[in-house]
């Protein structure tokens, strides 16, 4: 299947929304490239996971995240690592299953925040294909284990968010020794607190995004990103240190 | 501990257990959905005289003990159980606020209004009663549904009051309020789930009150003994919520939504509205003179007309004050002929334009959006009469942000609303369509030579300018990005060391922040300026200021340690001194040094160089990597 792609400047176009609302996207108008991706298959996935129960919200993302790595991640990393090609599958593709899912989008304000959010780490995509592709580069020995992460992954999405906001953090293998020693450990409620004594910090700052910090803060003279699990262990033990008591 | 300040009705069993939904749709419109709808509820009760309604509204702090019942309300908070997550959570939340004993609170007082009456006659059900109707009537939003009506009504005190409510931590609000022969009472409600306490099932809302068990009714407290913050003295109603959300007590959004509300109230003098924060010191009135200045304060608002695409209280300001008299547009539906007063004005820099709809009594409803007509440069503002109110508030939403005959359940009333709606449309069209024409330059050719355009632009190439990802442990292949040939420039000129450069470092100068104390100058040290040993027990640091031409005059200087994280970043709070260092003390005199967690107080300068020996606690290993940045006093530059 091909994928017509948007133009420069789509963001800007005042005809997008309204044509998109009102069923009238044409691949002639001045919103679209002359450019194709080919894909073999294009299937449904959820896009969006800002609203509705918590367990809705899981189901979701899990599945999400398993449609884009058996049908989307085998692209090149310059596809689906670009917003443009997501915004142009969803506009030219996807519209009657996007409406019928989130029919919120027939407001412009919706339309842009779900539909052509911007491509970055606030955006449910951009954290569906990262999983995505993490869970791909790690070389699982099943899909069982695969979905384990991926559960895990949307369990600490506070903290999976914080590691995709800093660029030296984006590996597969720190991601899932990460996760391992959050399960060993047991830290995944700790993690998810907000730290309530240190005012100086801000008001939402959570325990497991200081470790993370405190990891970046430390890079590159600890290298915290390429070490063995067990080694990678005492360093997050010793930056949560600095924030939690046991007791 | 007396029991009886709050009352909660005894029910057989708990039915329901989740809280009124309301609490959340209010909660959701932040502070602004508290200030709209106690300034409403003001203006409706503005007395007939020729005086403007004023407004007061204080932000600041009181201690736990200065509210009535507290203790009582706590142990009904308490004894509340969770059964879904989310509830679950809230709960826990209001429960950990109980040890907190510096507490935010906000009240907003109001004068020259009626305030309410019949308080003798308590929990009565009379109509007349309006003190008994505020206090005590449930029923109004325990249902959406009842919501929206309720939210539509206007017109007297008891109208989304749950709003006060919702922006309380735990739910919980106050009222004073003084009448017209002097009566000064007290009562508030709090909104709990139903529960269980000491073997009895509770309702969920609480309120204030005494019960006076011959009638079963509930009847007020008088105003007498309690803390200053309830003090109610002349005739009006005084909101009294404690525990306010720490992301409410933002004084500027508070502004904000005073003036986005009610510019139209503020401009014809219905209305003054003082804002004092006691935790900052500020205070501000919004009047007629000072809503001017507020508009083009870059603080409060985008006053930069290309950028304004969210909000429009600028413009509207602009345009009621440009536009002295207004033209009457007459809109029609099925079976009514609605007349308003358009202020119109057409603005070629306007990226998208908006009608504000304003009531009457001067509070916006909506930024309408004219079909098809969104970007189109211009402004209006438009507001009816009584009639007009009427039939605009049938067709708004629950959250005033937009009107449309969806809202409108009675399907003939639809069709009219519908009817309605259309024309309006139609009308404003045609009004910024003429204008439109009137304002734009329609002959000769067009001139398209500076328009450049570029078609060869591909996909891949937009790809490489795409920020890159570090992936180290993959077998897909990695894209890089290939360094650009230079050319040398000029034939025969030879870089005198090809691939090294060496380059003078130049202390980087920082601006002035906001925050940071007038009179000093900041600026970045070069690494090539500092050097660092390391000790078993100690470290050395020397400071070198030769390169900086200015420092020939320094004493002395702060040093701040900026940490820099794994990405480049640099955070001025981030190193831990304290955690690293028992002392640190002058090389050469060997006087010890002040300091925090980050920065080193008053370090002395002598000869252009600064020696700091830094004493180390034991076995701590510095994994972090610094910056210094250098704080002098501007005499001593």
């Amino acid at each position: 299947m091909n994928i017509r792609l948007l133009a420069d400047g789509y963001m800007k176009s005042n005809h997008l929304f309204e044509d998109f609302k009102n069923n009238n996207i044409n691949l002639e108008e001045p919103y679209f490239s002359d450019e194709y991706v080919s894909l073999a298959k294009v299937p449904d996935f959820p896009i969006y996971m800002g609203k509705g129960k918590e367990r809705y919200k899981k189901e979701e993302f899990i599945k999400a995240v398993k449609v884009i790595r058996t049908h989307y991640i085998e692209t090149p990393r310059d596809i689906h690592l670009n917003g443009k090609f997501w915004h142009s599958l969803l506009i030219t593709s996807k519209r009657d299953y996007l409406i019928e899912k989130y029919p919120q989008i027939e407001s412009e304000k919706e339309f842009y925040n779900i539909i052509l959010k911007k491509f970055d780490w606030e955006n449910y995509i951009y954290k569906c294909v990262l999983a995505a592709e993490y869970i791909a580069d790690a070389e699982l020995s099943s899909t069982n284990e695969e979905e384990k992460y991926i559960n895990l992954i949307y369990d600490n999405l506070d903290v999976f968010n914080y590691i995709i906001k800093y660029e030296i953090f984006r590996n597969a293998k720190f991601l899932i020794n990460l996760l391992d020693i959050i399960e060993e450990e047991n830290y995944s409620s700790i993690f998810k607190k907000r730290i309530r004594d240190r005012s100086d910090l801000g008001s939402d700052e959570r325990y497991g995004r200081r470790v993370i910090f405190e990891l970046n803060k430390n890079y590159p003279v600890i290298l915290s990103p390429f070490m063995e699990k067990d080694d990678l262990k005492e360093q997050v033990k010793l930056a949560l240190s600095l924030y939690y008591n046991e007791e | 501990m007396k029991n009886n300040d709050f009352q909660f009705a005894k029910i057989e069993y708990i039915e329901n257990t989740t809280f009124d939904g309301s609490l959340d749709s209010f909660y959701e419109k932040g502070i602004e959905g508290t200030i709209r709808e106690n300034i409403q509820n003001s203006i409706d009760a503005k007395l007939d005289n020729e005086e403007k309604v004023k407004i007061e509204i204080v932000l600041g702090k009181i201690g736990k003990s200065d509210l009535p019942g507290i203790d009582e309300v706590f142990k009904h908070i308490d004894s509340m159980e969770g059964k879904n997550e989310y509830t679950v959570e809230k709960i826990q939340y209001m429960q950990s606020k109980k040890e907190e004993n510096s507490i935010n609170v906000l009240t907003i007082e109001d004068l020259n209004t009626k305030g309410l009456s019949g308080a003798k006659n308590g929990q009565s059900g009379r109509s007349e009663d309006t003190f008994g109707s505020y206090a005590y009537r449930k029923g109004f939003h325990n249902r959406n549904e009842n919501e929206e009506a309720e939210i539509s009504r206007g017109g007297s005190h008891g109208i989304g009051k749950i709003s006060n409510n919702a922006v309380s931590d735990i739910n919980l609000m106050y009222f004073a309020n003084c009448d017209g022969i002097g009566e000064k009472h007290v009562g508030g409600s709090i909104h709990l789930i139903e529960h269980r306490y000491e073997d009895q099932y509770y309702r969920s809302t609480g309120y204030f009150s005494r019960k006076n068990y011959e009638d079963n009714r509930l009847y007020p407290f008088e105003n007498l003994g309690y803390s200053k913050i309830f003090n109610k003295d002349n005739r009006g109603l005084k909101i009294i919520i404690p525990y306010l959300r720490e992301e409410f007590t933002d004084f500027k959004k508070i502004v904000q939504a005073v003036c986005d509300n009610f510019f139209v109230a503020i401009l014809n003098e219905k209305v003054e509205v003082e804002i004092i924060d006691k935790t900052q010191n500020t205070d501000m009135v919004i009047n007629k003179e000072s809503l001017v200045e507020i508009i083009n304060d870059k603080k409060y608002y985008e006053n930069n007309k290309p950028n304004i695409k969210k909000v429009f209280t600028p413009l509207y300001v602009q345009t009621l004050q440009e536009i002295g008299t207004p033209e009457k547009l007459i809109v029609e539906s099925l079976n009514e002929t609605y007349e308003f007063d358009l202020y119109f004005k057409y603005d070629e820099e306007l990226p998208v334009g908006r009608v504000g709809i304003v009531r009457s009594m001067g509070m916006k409803i909506v930024d309408y959006k004219v079909e098809r007509y969104i970007r189109r440069p211009y402004n209006a503002v438009l507001i009816g009469g009584p009639k007009e109110d009427g039939f605009l508030k049938s067709m708004e939403n629950e959250s005033h942000t937009q009107i449309s005959s969806d809202n409108i359940k009675d399907s003939n009333s639809k069709k009219n609303a519908k009817k309605f709606l259309r024309n309006l449309t139609t009308q404003m069209q045609k009004i910024i369509d003429e204008s439109i024409n009137r304002n734009s330059v329609s002959s000769g050719e067009l001139d398209t030579s500076h328009i450049l355009s570029e078609l060869d632009s591909t996909f891949s190439k937009n790809l490489s300018r795409s920020s890159e990802k570090v992936q180290i442990d993959s077998k897909t292949e990695l894209l890089k990005k290939k360094p650009k040939e230079r050319r040398k420039s000029r034939k025969g000129v030879v870089d005198p060391q090809p691939g090294k450069k060496k380059q003078k470092r130049i202390p980087r100068k920082l601006k002035p922040g906001t925050e940071e104390q007038q009179g000093y100058e900041a600026l970045i040290l070069p690494n090539s300026s500092v050097e660092r040993i390391s000790l078993n027990d100690k470290e050395i640091i020397k400071f070198d200021f030769n390169n900086i031409e200015e420092s020939k005059n320094w004493k002395e200087c702060d040093i701040t340690f900026v940490v820099v994280d794994g990405m480049g970043q640099e955070h001025q709070n981030e190193a831990r001194l304290t955690d690293n260092y028992m002392l640190i003390k002058d090389a050469a005199s060997n006087d010890t040094y002040t300091f925090n967690d980050y920065k080193i107080n008053n370090v002395k300068i002598k000869n252009n160089t600064s020696i700091i020996n830094l004493i180390k606690h034991s076995s701590i290993k510095d994994t972090l990597k610094y910056l210094y940045k250098i704080e002098v006093r501007i005499n001593d530059l």
